[in-house]
């Protein structure tokens, strides 16, 4: 059952660390504080720890489904659930991949209109960016291992703005610490949950890694995984210190707020710099989901990527432009990342347990035999 | 060329093309205004802005709107110039007392939302802001701008601007307070003091030696100039000292079951016109010099929280320290019932930086 990809269009292990860290960082980052305040407060920061930690563990999860003869969901589903049913829930899980990354692009587009040029239309941006990203998709696995690179180096400049809210931090917003319970702080890890969702993609590129070893991949699989982490800390104990969470409840835009503060004399705002660098940030979650969905197409059907990829790009221009109010937006968003809890905390789970029970009766057949 | 060249060209050249979709301002086509002033008048909301006119001719204009909301605000103000305003540039909002007195929350809300806004300073005047704005009119356009920024630099005044707008307008456990301005009776701008507000309107002011008492116990930076009455060796003197650095802690004490809030303040002061009579090379005079400065801050800094007290503000902050130490914290409950009753005692430990190059 095992996938064989051409060795000359395979990437080496090492950027399996930059693959699962960018495919994680959407537009999320710049709003994710109201939501995961909303049960733990000023606790948050632990819920995020316990995010990560589910994280690692369906990694792991993710690591075994990928041993042992299926290298891909593909084949894992196939083997799991026969041709038909398997083939079915491909295309569910395509389905998931391709509002992820929708999901991005439409947010990321709601960004700039609501920061940037109010008034520009939503077909405009569109255009652009769906010519941009079929380009990008189009060109291979490896060059969009190359955009995930450059989005996780150039992007890591923006770590140095920290300077300016820190100087304005106070840590009396932190306290009281450890005053939530249990059954808070797992409410708010939900809210975390999307911010850690894209890593599942992997259960798609995975045959394009190079290794010798399974452990090479995952080692690395692991370290972005906690890079997000660390990531993510950093901006939830700034965006904690630099605003009380009454403020943290009221601005809906948290982590632009705060880049507000940035000012150099050659450069008043900085957000709208911030803005654009982002794009860089987002173009490899919206591209890694459609290249995946692309790819479950072509291991199902065998239809070639590139008609796939186009009718996947239109699907998705249509959607974003027929998706007008800010509600509708919210809607999106929230929908997309309880389908991806499901999908990620829930179901590959399940598929690993049904992959062992099929294990077992397999192994009882062939004892028989 | 192959054909996949050109369809790779042709994404581009589109790219490019459609790049030219973006709307743009043009410099000289919109007018900047960098200082806005609201007020009230009649049940109407009022703007005025400087609106500067650099493309015709070097004469700035005041222009003032009247309108019910604040969105028709903004409107209104553009229908009586010739370029669309771009908000984008303020750099000081100035409310006028009848706004403040009135509540500021109407003006403000909209100004957190606006993504177009920077961060800017926020200032009160105790007259209209027409009136402020008119003084600059000959002045350069960042005038008022420097010139607050200068005196929350180093002149005791606290730190004033959107950012601690947000906090303290939407933050439990402290009340907002922004810097005043004023025209003297020479017709020059001041700043002056402070107004204390209790929710979203004008509740105290309080003079310029309590604001800066009000900096020692809120901000980091402590930079300004104390000035006490001296009575020593049978002498009295007025005599200022400038604090270069320091550090405040506010603490919650139980005593008798009351609070106590336990203020302590250590400054880094530095001393450089001193009356003849006292010699601080004596390690005795030295010592009188430091407990009378001592003294002098720490009653007045009690004075000022009592009055904070009796009129049931809190600029300090004092329900965040304590929400910050207590689990059970409401907001309510901390201003009805423990406020009104704690006691205060501040403690200041004073160190003489140094006394000038000459003795």
């Amino acid at each position: 059952m095992n996938v064989k990809v051409e060795k000359q269009f395979q990437v080496s292990a090492f950027f399996t660390f930059f693959l699962i860290h960018s495919s994680q960082t959407g537009v999320g980052i710049l709003n994710f504080q109201s939501q995961v305040i909303k049960h733990a407060e000023q606790d948050a920061w632990i819920s995020l720890i316990i995010t990560w930690a589910a994280t690692h563990i369906i990694l792991y999860i993710i690591f075994k489904l990928l041993g042992g003869g299926t290298n891909d969901l593909v084949a894992v589903h196939q083997y799991c659930f026969g041709k038909a049913i398997g083939s079915i829930m491909s295309v569910m899980a395509l389905v998931y991949f391709w509002l992820a990354s929708l999901t991005v692009l439409r947010a990321y587009i709601e960004v700039i209109q609501i920061w940037v040029y109010p008034s520009i239309k939503t077909w405009q941006l569109c255009i652009v960016f769906l010519l941009t990203f079929y380009y990008i998709i189009s060109s291979g696995f490896r060059s969009l291992t190359g955009f995930s690179f450059w989005g996780v180096i150039l992007p890591a400049f923006l770590f140095f703005l920290i300077y300016f809210p820190l100087m304005h931090a106070n840590y009396i917003y932190l306290l009281p610490a450890f005053s939530h319970s249990l059954s808070e702080l797992f409410f708010s890890s939900k809210g975390y949950a999307l911010l850690f969702l894209g890593f599942e993609w992997i259960l798609m590129y995975y045959p394009f890694l190079k290794s010798s070893n399974n452990r090479d991949i995952s080692k690395w699989a692991y370290l972005g995984n906690i890079y997000t982490l660390i990531v993510y800390l950093i901006i939830t104990l700034i965006s904690f210190l630099y605003f009380n969470q009454e403020v943290l409840q009221h601005l809906p835009w948290p982590t632009l707020m705060m880049v507000k503060i940035v000012k150099f004399s050659f450069l008043e705002r900085f957000e709208y710099v911030f803005i654009f660098i982002w794009l860089l940030v987002i173009i490899s979650p919206i591209c890694i989901s459609l290249w995946a969905c692309t790819r479950i197409v072509k291991r199902t059907f065998s239809i070639p990527p590139k008609a796939t990829l186009l009718f996947l790009l239109i699907a998705e221009m249509i959607v974003s432009v027929y998706l007008q109010e800010f509600k509708s937006v919210d809607y999106l968003v929230n929908f997309t990342s309880n389908v991806g809890i499901g999908f990620v905390y829930v179901y590959l789970p399940l598929l690993l347990i049904i992959k062992w029970i099929k294990n077992h009766f397999m192994k009882n057949r062939l004892n028989k035999i | 060329m192959t054909n996949n060249t050109l369809v790779k060209m042709g994404i581009v050249v589109l790219t490019l093309i459609l790049a030219g979709c973006v709307p743009h301002n043009i410099i000289n086509e919109v007018s900047l205004m960098h200082n806005v002033g609201y007020d009230k008048e009649d049940e109407m909301l009022k703007a005025s802005v400087v609106y500067p006119n650099y493309a015709e001719s070097d004469n700035p204009v005041l222009i003032t709107a009247a309108a019910k909301n604040p969105s028709s605000l903004q409107e209104e103000l553009s229908h009586k110039s010739q370029f669309p305003f771009e908000i984008g540039q303020v750099r000081v909002m100035i409310f006028g007392d009848q706004l403040s007195r009135d509540g500021l929350a109407s003006i403000l809300d909209p100004i957190c939302k606006d993504p177009k806004i920077g961060i800017v300073r926020i200032v009160i005047t105790d007259g209209t802001p027409d009136l402020i704005l008119s003084k600059t009119l000959n002045e350069s356009p960042l005038f008022l701008m420097n010139l607050i920024d200068k005196s929350i630099e180093n002149e005791g005044i606290p730190e004033s601007n959107s950012h601690v707008m947000y906090d303290q307008f939407f933050g439990s456990g402290i009340d907002m307070s922004f810097p005043n301005l004023t025209v003297d009776s020479k017709g020059q701008i001041k700043v002056d003091g402070m107004g204390i507000f209790k929710g979203e309107k004008l509740a105290l002011r309080i003079s310029e030696k309590e604001t800066f008492l009000l900096k020692l116990m809120t901000d980091k930076n402590k930079m300004g100039v104390y000035s006490f009455d001296l009575n020593m060796h049978g002498h009295k003197a007025n005599i200022g000292v400038r604090t270069n650095y320091g550090k405040h802690k506010v603490k919650f004490i139980k005593e008798n079951l009351r609070e106590q809030v336990r203020v302590s303040l250590n400054l880094d002061v530095e001393l450089d016109a001193l009356p003849e009579w006292i010699n601080l090379e004596d390690e005795k005079d030295l010592k009188l010099f430091k407990t009378a400065l001592q003294k002098s801050i720490s009653n007045d800094a009690e004075l000022l929280l009592k009055d904070f007290q009796t009129n049931g503000v809190d600029p300090l902050g004092i329900g965040r320290v304590y929400k910050a130490n207590h689990r059970n914290y409401s907001e309510k409950s901390f201003y009805d019932r423990i406020y009104p009753n704690m006691t205060y005692e501040v403690n200041t430990k004073i160190a003489v930086r140094q006394t000038g190059v000459g003795n």
